[in-house]
C-alpha cells in the first residue's frame, strides 16, 4: 500500500482542507490543490485568502481542521516525510548568532542529512547562491537580500524533492530575482517540484508551470498557465473607419469599442467572425485581427472581480470524479 | 542528532548573551575572593595573608577550619550567590530562549524539519539548562579548587551542588517555559517567574516560621524532638504543608547541600565558635541539637522527588500546548 501511495503522480495532493481559527475566522473553507511531479507551481492569492495558511498546513506548521491528501505520496502530516522537503517561509528570522555556514549544518542535521554530506552540501549552495564569501559571517549581518539567499540555501541543504518557497524573491534586487529563476529552472530540469507562494506574478509566469488562484479560502481558478491565459484571451480587431454607428449591433454580438478598436473577450472564434461580417457588411476595412494573451496579471485580477461578484467556489480536483 | 543540533544551538544561543559571560567573570572573582581565605598554624588570614586573625580553633588541619570554609561555601557562596543572584541572571538569560525560538519566521523553519514537536520542546528545555550548568559547573568547580589548596583535602560531596542547582534553576524554568509558550513574551515569562518564585519562597518561609514556632514552644516545654505531622499541625501548619507538598521547595537545595557536605548552618556555627571558645550556656546545647534536628527533617528525596514531579507537570502542560498550538 505504501509502496502505490509513493508512486502517485501529484507530489502535492491537497483535498478538501479546511482552517478557521479562533474568532471563527475562516482561513481556507475546503480547498483542494494539485501539483505534479517536476513541475513548478505558483500559488496566487490576495493578502488574506489563506495562501500562508495552507502553506503552514503541508509544512506541519499549523493544524487544519479537516486534511486528506498527500505529499511526495505520504499523508500529509507525516513527519518522516518532511525530510524530502525544503521550505523558505515568508519573513523568515534565522538566529543572529550563527554564521550561515553553522546555520546550514544546523537546519541539515535537522533534516536529518549527514554531517559529510552536509559540509559539502552547504559548500555547494552557498556557492550557488552567490553567498560563500560570507560563509562564516554573523547573520545578524547579512542584508536582507542576502538573508534571502541563506535562506534559499537552507531550504535545499537536505536536496529535497519537493521545495516550498513563500515569496521567495521578497527584499532581493532585480540581479538576484534572476539569480533565484534561474536556479528553480534548474531545479525543476533536475525533476525538483517547486510549490512557490508569491505575490510577484510576473515572476510567478516567467517561471510556473501550472498555478491556482486563492481567493477567500477558496480554488477560484486551478490550472496551465496556457489554460488560464487562453480562456481569458481577448482579440482586438482594427478597422478603418467608425465603429460608433454600429456600437449596439456590436455590443449584440458580445464586442465592445475600446480605444477606436473592436475587442471581443474570450477565445470563441465564432463570435469574432460574426463580427467581421458584420463590420464588412457595412462596409469597413479590416487592417487586423489580433489575439491578445491575458497576463498572469490580468486573470489573477479577473478572477478577483469576478470571485467578489458571484463567490469564490471550490476547484473540482484534477482527475477525479466529482 | 536532532536533539543534539538544538542542544548546541542553545549553547550558542547562550555563548552570544553578554549576561553568560558577566556571570562567569563575577564568578570567577567571588570564587577567587573566597581564595584570600587562608589558613596558617597561628590561625587564620583573609586577603591573601594581609589581615592575620589568630585562632587556636580555627587553623589550619583542624576539622573546624574545615566546618568554616564548608559553611561560607554552602551558606554563603552557592545559597546566596548562586542561588539566588546567580538563579536570577540565569533566568534573565534564559528567559527569552523558547519566545525567540517561537517567533514568528523562526518557528516555521524548524517545526518543518523531521522532527517531532516534544523531541524539538525537550531538547530546548535541555538546552537552556545548559546555560546554568555551564554556570554552576565553572563556579563549583573553581571553588572545589579552592578548598582543596586551602584545606589539602578533595570535598567530593560538595561537586552534588552541581546538578543542585540546575534542579533549583528547573524548578523555576518550567514556570518560565509555561509561560513563554502561553505568551511569546520573554518579558511576560520572567515577570510570571519571579512571582512564581517569591510564592515558591513565602511558601518555604511559611512552613520555616511554622516549624520555628513549634520548635520554640518545644524549648519552652524542654522537648527535642518536634511532631511536625499532619495531624498535629493548625491551619497555618497545613497550609504551609499543603503548599510545600505542591510547589517545587526551592529553599531546600542549600540545607540539602550543607547536610551532604557536612557544613554546619550559620546558627550552628556562631553556636560551635560560643562553645569552642568557652562561652556556651547550657540552653546552646540544646539549641544545637534542637538545630540539628529542625534540619535533618528535610528528606533530600522528598523535597527533590515532589519538586521535580511538580516541574514534570508543569512541562506536560507546557508541551501540550506547544504541541497543539499553530504558529
Amino acid at each position: 500500500m505504501a509502496d502505490v501511495t509513493e508512486m502517485t503522480n501529484w507530489a502535492v495532493d491537497l483535498i478538501g482542507l479546511r482552517k478557521t481559527y479562533p474568532g471563527r475566522i475562516e482561513a481556507l473553507r475546503g480547498v483542494n490543490v494539485q501539483v505534479g511531479r517536476g513541475e513548478i507551481f505558483g500559488l496566487l492569492g490576495p493578502n488574506g485568502a489563506g495562501k500562508s495558511t495552507l502553506v503552514k498546513i503541508m509544512m506541519t506548521v499549523v493544524h487544519a481542521d479537516q486534511a486528506m491528501g498527500t505529499l511526495l505520496g505520504r499523508p500529509l502530516g507525516n513527519r518522516r516525510k518532511l525530510a524530502r522537503i525544503g521550505y523558505l517561509p515568508e519573513g523568515h528570522r534565522f538566529p543572529r548568532y550563527l554564521t550561515g555556514a553553522q546555520l546550514l549544518d544546523s537546519y541539515g542535521a535537522l533534516a536529518k542529512v549527514p554531517r559529510s554530506a552536509r559540509r559539502k552540501r552547504a559548500a555547494e549552495l552557498l556557492e550557488r547562491t552567490g553567498m560563500t564569501q560570507w560563509a562564516n559571517t554573523r547573520i545578524a549581518k547579512y542584508s536582507k537580500g542576502m538573508m534571502q539567499r541563506l535562506g534559499l540555501a537552507q531550504a535545499l541543504i537536505n536536496d529535497p524533492d519537493l521545495i516550498v518557497l513563500d515569496e521567495p524573491t521578497d527584499g532581493v534586487d532585480p540581479m538576484g530575482r534572476r539569480d533565484i529563476r534561474e536556479l528553480l529552472i534548474e531545479l525543476r530540469r533536475n525533476g525538483k517540484t517547486i510549490f512557490i507562494n508569491s505575490h510577484m506574478l510576473g515572476e510567478l509566469e516567467m517561471v510556473c508551470d501550472r498555478v491556482s488562484i486563492l481567493v477567500s479560502g477558496l480554488v477560484a481558478r486551478q490550472g496551465t498557465l496556457g489554460e488560464l491565459t487562453a480562456q481569458s484571451r481577448e482579440y482586438r480587431i482594427k478597422v478603418q473607419g467608425e465603429l460608433e454607428p454600429l456600437r449596439e449591433r456590436i455590443a449584440d454580438l458580445k464586442g465592445r469599442i475600446v480605444d477606436g478598436e473592436l475587442a471581443v473577450t474570450g477565445h470563441d472564434a465564432t463570435k469574432v467572425n460574426a463580427l467581421i461580417d458584420l463590420l464588412r457588411a457595412n462596409g469597413l476595412l479590416i487592417e487586423s485581427v489580433v489575439p491578445k494573451r491575458f497576463s498572469l496579471e490580468d486573470v489573477f485580477v479577473d478572477t478577483l472581480g469576478g470571485v467578489r461578484s458571484i463567490g469564490a467556489q471550490p476547484a473540482r480536483r484534477q482527475g477525479g470524479d466529482d | 542528532m536532532q536533539a543534539w543540533t538544538i542542544i548546541v544551538d542553545s549553547f550558542r544561543e547562550a555563548r552570544d548573551k553578554k549576561l553568560f559571560w558577566v556571570l562567569l567573570a563575577l564568578s570567577t572573582v567571588i570564587a577567587l575572593a573566597l581564595a584570600c581565605v587562608g589558613f596558617d598554624q597561628n590561625g587564620w588570614s583573609l586577603f591573601f595573608g594581609l589581615l592575620k586573625i589568630e585562632s587556636p580553633v580555627y587553623r589550619a588541619g583542624t576539622p573546624q577550619a574545615q566546618q568554616m570554609l564548608a559553611s561560607i561555601v554552602s551558606n554563603v557562596l552557592v545559597a546566596m550567590y548562586i542561588g539566588w543572584f546567580g538563579v536570577i541572571v540565569c533566568l534573565l538569560g534564559t528567559a527569552g530562549f523558547f519566545p525567540t525560538m517561537l517567533e514568528g519566521g523562526a518557528i516555521e523553519v524548524v517545526l518543518s524539519k523531521p522532527m517531532s514537536r516534544l523531541e524539538l520542546f525537550l531538547a530546548k528545555y535541555a538546552g537552556s539548562l545548559l546555560f546554568v550548568l555551564v554556570q554552576a559547573a565553572w563556579f563549583v568547580g573553581l571553588t572545589f579548587l579552592i578548598i582543596r589548596i586551602q584545606l589539602g583535602v578533595w570535598l567530593w560531596p560538595y561537586l552534588l551542588a552541581i546538578p543542585l542547582l540546575v534542579a533549583l534553576f528547573s524548578y523555576l524554568y518550567c514556570v518560565c517555559v509555561l509561560a513563554a509558550v502561553w505568551s511569546r513574551s520573554a518579558l511576560t515569562a520572567l515577570l510570571v517567574t519571579m512571582v512564581f518564585w517569591f510564592l515558591v519562597y513565602s511558601a518555604g518561609k511559611i512552613e520555616e516560621v511554622y516549624a520555628m514556632l513549634e520548635y520554640n514552644r518545644a524549648r519552652e516545654a524542654g522537648i527535642v524532638e518536634v511532631d511536625l505531622s499532619w495531624e498535629h499541625r493548625n491551619a497555618l501548619g497545613k497550609t504551609a504543608y499543603v503548599l510545600n507538598a505542591v510547589l517545587p521547595r526551592t529553599s531546600d537545595i542549600p540545607v540539602i547541600l550543607g547536610h551532604e557536605i557536612q557544613a554546619m548552618s550559620a546558627d550552628e556555627l556562631v553556636l560551635q565558635a560560643f562553645q569552642l571558645e568557652g562561652q556556651l550556656k547550657p540552653q546552646d546545647h540544646f539549641n544545637i541539637e534542637q538545630e540539628k534536628k529542625r534540619l535533618a527533617r528535610i528528606s533530600p528525596l522528598r523535597s527533590i522527588g515532589s519538586s521535580l514531579a511538580f516541574e514534570a507537570v508543569i512541562l506536560l502542560i507546557a508541551w501540550w500546548r506547544f504541541a497543539r498550538k499553530d504558529f
